[in-house]
C-alpha cells in the first residue's frame, strides 16, 4: 500500500475518532466528578441536529459549532437538575434523555425540512475562521478545527486533572463526595458544572459528526457513538491519556468499516458496520474489571 | 490562606452552647442542651447509643441546623450561616467515626485537600509537602506522605485525619468515638497523642461510651441521656460507678445476673478437622475440632485474624471448608446449603451487621423475620402475611426494649444498639439449637450490651448450645463454660471456667503458650 493510503487512512481515523474524543471526555470530565454520563448520547444527537440547522440557516458552520454548544448547555442543564438536584437515578435518567432526544431532533428536523430535501451543512474548515488567522491556518489545514480543539483539550484536561490543585478537588469529588464535602467543597455545584461541561462535550461530538463528517442528519444518526466514548473511558481507565488511544482504536474500527466497504471485500456490508462496536465490545471484555471513581453513579445527599 | 505549622493556644476557641433542641420527626434528639467547653481542656462526651452525643456536636461542626437555641464561639453568636466551613475557618474541626478520606489518593494529597482553592491553578506543593512533614513528625505519626490512603491501616488513617485537622489550624477538635476501630495499642497511642494536643493548646471534644477512656484521657465528662445533659463533672472528683449511673436511667449494678445453665454431657455439635482456606497460602482455618453440648456456651477467643471469621462462617456455611466435617445433633452437615443448616435449627449473629446481618432498607418487621420468611406463620403459600410479622416484630421490640418508632420503619433509621438487637432477636428466636454468636456485643453501650449478654444466658438455659466469639475477654469469661484459644487458624488452648485467668488467655493468644 502506498504511503498516501495511509496517510489518507490516518486522516479518516482521526475524524471518525473526533466525535468519540469529544464523547470519552465528556464522559471523563462528569464520572472523575461522580456522575455518570449516560446521557452523552442524547446531548451528541442534540449536537449534531443544532450543528446542521446553525451551519444551513446562518449559512456560517462556526455559528453551527455555537449552536451545538448552546444545545449541549440546555442538555446539561437538565440533566443536572434531574441527576443532580432532585436526584433522580442517573442511569435511568440517561437513558430516558437518550430516547427523547431521539423522539426531538427527529421531530424537529422534519419540521424544518419541507418536502424530503436534505439539509445539508457546509463543513467546517479554516477558511471560514476569518481572514487574520490565515497564517497560522494554512499550516494547520490538514487538521480539521474540531481535531485540534478535541486533541488540545484531551491534553488539557489530562493537565488539570492530574498535576492541579483544582484537579485533585475535581476528582476527589468524584472518589469521595464526603470527604470533598467535610472539606468545604460545593458538592452539587461541582457535579453541576461538570455536568454542564460534559453535555457541551458531548454536543460537540455531534457538531463533529455533521460538520466534520457527514454534511447532514439523520434520524438516530449518532448510533451508539456516545456508548462508544463511554466504553473509551472505561478502557482507558479513566485517564485522558488512555482514552485517547482508546478513542483512536474505535476510531480505526469505524475507518476501516467505511474502507473494506468501499473497497468491496465480497462480505455483507453489515458486517464491517458491525466492525466498531465488535471491537469495543472485545475492548471493554478484555480489560475486565475496571474501578472508576468510587463516588460515580452514587447521588450524594447533603446532611 | 496562611498555614500555620504551630497553631498554639492564641486561637483556641471556647464554645459555648445555649439550650440547644433538634427533633428528628418525633424523636427529640437534643433537648435543650446547654453545654461550655473551655479552651485547652479535654472533655469526654458520655452517653448511651442515640444519647445524643454525636448530634450535639454536629450542630457545634454546622453540618446540622438546631431548632431552638444559641451557639457562641469565642463569645459571638453565630449567625444562620454557620456551617462546616465556618466552623472550620473558626478553628473547629470534627473527625467523624467514618473517615472522610478519600481512599484512592495518597496521604499528602488528602491533608492537603481541603487547602486547594479552585482558583489556585498551581499549589506550591514542596512547600506544602514541607509544612505537612514537619506537622506529622511534630506529633510523632509515621506516616508514608506518597502511600494511598486506602492502603495504610485503620490507626494510621485516623492519623491522616488528625494531620489534616491540624493542618487546617483547627485547635478545637471533636472525635466521634475514635477508639471504636482501634487495637488496644492503638488506642493507647491516640489517647496519648490527646495528651500532646493539650499540651500544645488544643482543646478536644471526645465522644464516647467507653467510660475507661474517658477516664483516662479526659480532664471533665460531660453525661448525655436521652437528648438530655445530665451533668459536668471534672474527672478527679468522681468515679466510672457514679458516671455509668449517670448514663442508664434504670439502676445498674456493674455485673448482669448471669447464672449459668447446668450443662449437658451429650454433644449438640461437633466440628472434626476443619480446614478453611486456599493453596499455597497461609490456612485460615487448620484443623480446627471442637464440640459443644446443649446448654453450653463456649467461647472462642482470639486475636481478630486468626481464623475465628472464617471458623464462623465455614460453620454457618458461607464460606466452604476444604476438610474435615461438622456434625449437628448426629447429621452431618457439612455439604448442606445455609438455608439447609438454618432449617436445622442452626442460627448466626454475623459480627458485621451492616455487612450480612441486615438489609438496612426493608423495615425492621421484615428484617425480622429474613431467615423464615417462607416459613409459616410468616408465609402462607408463598403469600408473606403480614399481621404475624406484625406480631412477631411487636413482641420483639417489647421483648428486647427495642426503641423505634414503628416496627415498619427502614433498620437503617434505627440507631446501631436497636439495630444489634434486631439481629441478635432474630438468631434467637424460634428455639434455635445451635448459635453461632461472633462480636455480638461489639460497639455497644452498657445497658445494650448488658441486655444481649443475658440473652444468650438465657438462650443457652433454654437447651441451646452456644458458640461466642468475642474480641473481650471480660465477655467471654463473663458468659462461657469453657474457652478456646485460636492462633493462626488452630486452637492453641482450651480452659474451663474454673481456671479462666486473662494473663494465660492473654498468651495463649499471642501464640506462646500451649495448653
Amino acid at each position: 500500500m502506498e504511503l498516501d493510503w495511509w496517510l489518507d487512512f490516518l486522516l479518516a481515523v482521526l475524524r471518525a475518532a473526533t466525535p468519540l474524543l469529544f464523547c470519552a471526555l465528556g464522559v471523563l470530565a462528569c464520572e472523575r466528578a461522580g456522575i455518570l454520563n449516560i446521557g452523552v448520547e442524547g446531548s451528541m444527537l442534540a449536537g449534531a441536529l443544532a450543528a446542521v440547522l446553525g451551519a444551513v440557516f446562518t449559512g456560517n458552520p462556526w455559528l453551527g459549532v455555537a449552536a451545538a454548544i448552546l444545545t449541549g448547555l440546555l442538555a446539561g442543564l437538565v440533566l443536572a437538575g434531574m441527576t443532580v438536584y432532585l436526584p433522580a437515578d442517573q442511569i435511568a435518567t440517561g437513558i430516558a434523555f437518550n430516547l427523547v432526544s431521539i423522539g426531538v431532533t427527529s421531530f424537529i428536523y422534519r419540521l424544518l425540512v419541507e418536502g424530503g430535501v436534505r439539509l445539508m451543512a457546509p463543513s467546517l474548515n479554516w477558511g471560514q475562521a476569518g481572514g487574520w488567522l490565515e497564517p497560522l491556518t494554512a499550516r494547520l489545514a490538514i487538521i480539521p478545527p474540531l481535531t485540534l480543539l478535541a486533541l488540545i483539550l484531551v491534553i488539557g484536561v489530562q493537565v488539570l486533572l492530574f498535576s492541579t490543585g483544582p484537579g485533585l478537588l475535581w476528582r476527589s469529588v468524584g472518589e469521595s463526595a464526603r470527604a470533598a464535602h467535610a472539606a468545604g467543597l460545593s458538592v452539587l455545584r461541582v457535579r453541576s458544572l461538570a455536568l454542564l461541561g460534559g453535555s457541551v462535550l458531548g454536543a460537540l461530538g455531534g457538531a463533529a459528526l455533521t460538520l466534520g463528517w457527514v454534511p447532514t442528519f439523520v434520524d438516530n444518526m449518532t448510533m451508539g457513538r456516545g456508548f462508544i466514548g463511554l466504553a473509551a473511558v472505561y478502557f482507558g481507565r479513566w485517564r485522558p491519556d488512555l482514552m485517547f488511544f482508546a478513542c483512536l482504536l474505535f476510531g480505526a474500527g469505524e475507518a476501516l468499516a467505511f474502507r473494506a466497504q468501499a473497497m468491496g471485500a465480497g462480505l455483507n456490508p453489515y458486517y464491517y458496520l458491525m466492525l466498531p462496536y465488535v471491537l469495543t465490545l472485545a475492548a471493554v471484555a478484555i480489560v475486565g474489571m475496571a474501578m472508576g471513581p468510587r463516588d460515580a453513579g452514587k447521588p450524594f445527599l447533603r446532611g | 490562606m496562611p498555614i500555620n505549622l504551630n497553631p498554639i493556644s492564641d486561637t483556641a476557641v471556647a464554645v459555648q452552647m445555649e439550650g440547644i433542641c433538634k427533633s428528628f420527626g418525633p424523636v427529640k434528639a437534643l433537648d435543650s442542651v446547654s453545654l461550655t467547653v473551655e479552651p485547652g481542656e479535654i472533655r469526654a462526651l458520655v452517653g448511651e447509643n442515640g444519647a445524643g452525643k454525636t448530634t450535639l456536636m454536629t450542630v457545634l461542626y454546622g453540618m446540622l441546623r438546631p431548632d431552638r437555641g444559641q451557639l457562641r464561639i469565642a463569645g459571638r453568636e453565630v449567625g444562620r450561616d454557620w456551617s462546616p466551613k465556618r466552623a472550620m475557618s473558626a478553628g473547629i474541626g470534627m473527625i467523624h467515626q467514618h473517615f472522610s478520606l478519600v481512599p484512592n489518593h495518597t496521604v499528602l494529597e488528602n491533608v492537603l485537600m481541603p487547602q486547594l482553592r479552585w482558583t489556585r491553578l498551581r499549589p506550591e506543593w514542596a512547600r506544602h509537602r514541607k509544612t505537612v512533614q514537619g506537622l506529622s513528625e511534630q506529633y510523632g505519626f509515621a506516616l508514608p506522605l506518597d502511600g494511598q490512603v486506602g492502603a495504610i491501616s485503620v490507626g494510621q488513617q485516623q492519623q491522616v485525619e488528625i494531620l489534616k485537622m491540624l493542618y487546617q489550624g483547627a485547635s478545637f477538635l471533636i472525635m466521634d468515638e475514635p477508639t471504636a476501630v482501634l487495637t488496644p495499642q492503638q488506642t493507647d497511642a491516640l489517647l496519648a497523642l490527646l495528651g500532646r494536643l493539650r499540651a500544645q493548646g488544643h482543646t478536644v471534644v471526645l465522644i464516647t461510651h467507653k467510660l475507661a477512656e474517658a477516664f483516662a484521657a479526659a480532664d471533665n465528662i460531660t453525661v448525655l441521656r436521652r437528648g438530655k445533659l445530665i451533668t459536668t463533672v471534672p474527672c478527679e472528683h468522681t468515679t466510672p460507678q457514679a458516671v455509668a449511673g449517670a448514663m442508664v436511667e434504670r439502676d445498674w449494678s456493674g455485673d448482669v445476673d448471669l447464672r449459668l445453665p447446668e450443662r449437658e454431657t451429650s454433644w449438640r455439635l461437633e466440628v472434626k478437622d476443619l480446614v478453611v482456606g486456599e493453596d499455597h497460602r497461609q490456612l485460615e482455618v487448620d484443623g480446627v475440632s471442637l464440640a459443644i453440648g446443649p446448654r453450653e456456651i463456649v467461647g472462642v477467643a482470639g486475636v481478630a485474624g486468626n481464623g475465628q471469621t472464617e471458623l464462623a462462617e465455614a460453620l454457618v456455611g458461607l464460606r466452604i471448608a476444604r476438610a474435615g466435617t461438622v456434625v449437628l445433633a448426629g447429621q452431618d452437615l457439612s455439604a448442606w446449603s445455609i438455608a439447609r443448616r438454618l432449617q436445622s435449627g442452626l442460627r448466626y449473629i454475623p459480627e458485621n451487621r451492616h455487612l450480612n446481618g441486615m438489609v438496612a432498607d426493608l423495615t425492621l418487621a421484615e428484617n425480622l423475620i429474613l431467615d423464615r420468611s417462607e416459613s409459616p406463620p410468616f408465609s402462607a403459600r408463598g403469600v408473606l402475611n403480614r399481621r404475624a410479622m406484625g406480631r412477631a416484630a411487636a413482641e420483639t421490640i417489647a421483648d428486647y426494649d427495642v426503641r423505634t418508632p414503628s416496627p415498619d420503619v427502614p433498620m437503617s433509621h434505627l440507631s446501631g444498639g436497636n439495630q444489634q438487637r434486631v439481629v441478635v432477636a432474630r438468631a434467637l428466636a424460634s428455639r434455635p439449637r445451635v448459635v453461632i454468636a461472633c462480636q455480638p456485643t461489639r460497639g455497644l453501650d452498657i445497658s445494650a450490651t448488658a441486655y444481649i449478654r443475658k440473652r444468650l444466658v438465657q438462650c443457652a438455659s433454654e437447651g441451646a448450645a452456644i458458640l461466642l466469639f468475642s474480641s473481650e475477654i471480660e465477655e467471654l469469661i463473663q458468659l462461657c463454660h469453657r474457652m478456646l484459644v485460636m492462633y493462626r487458624g488452630r486452637v492453641v488452648g482450651e480452659l474451663d471456667a474454673s481456671n479462666f485467668d486473662t494473663a494465660i488467655i492473654g498468651l495463649m493468644m499471642s501464640g506462646q503458650v500451649a495448653s
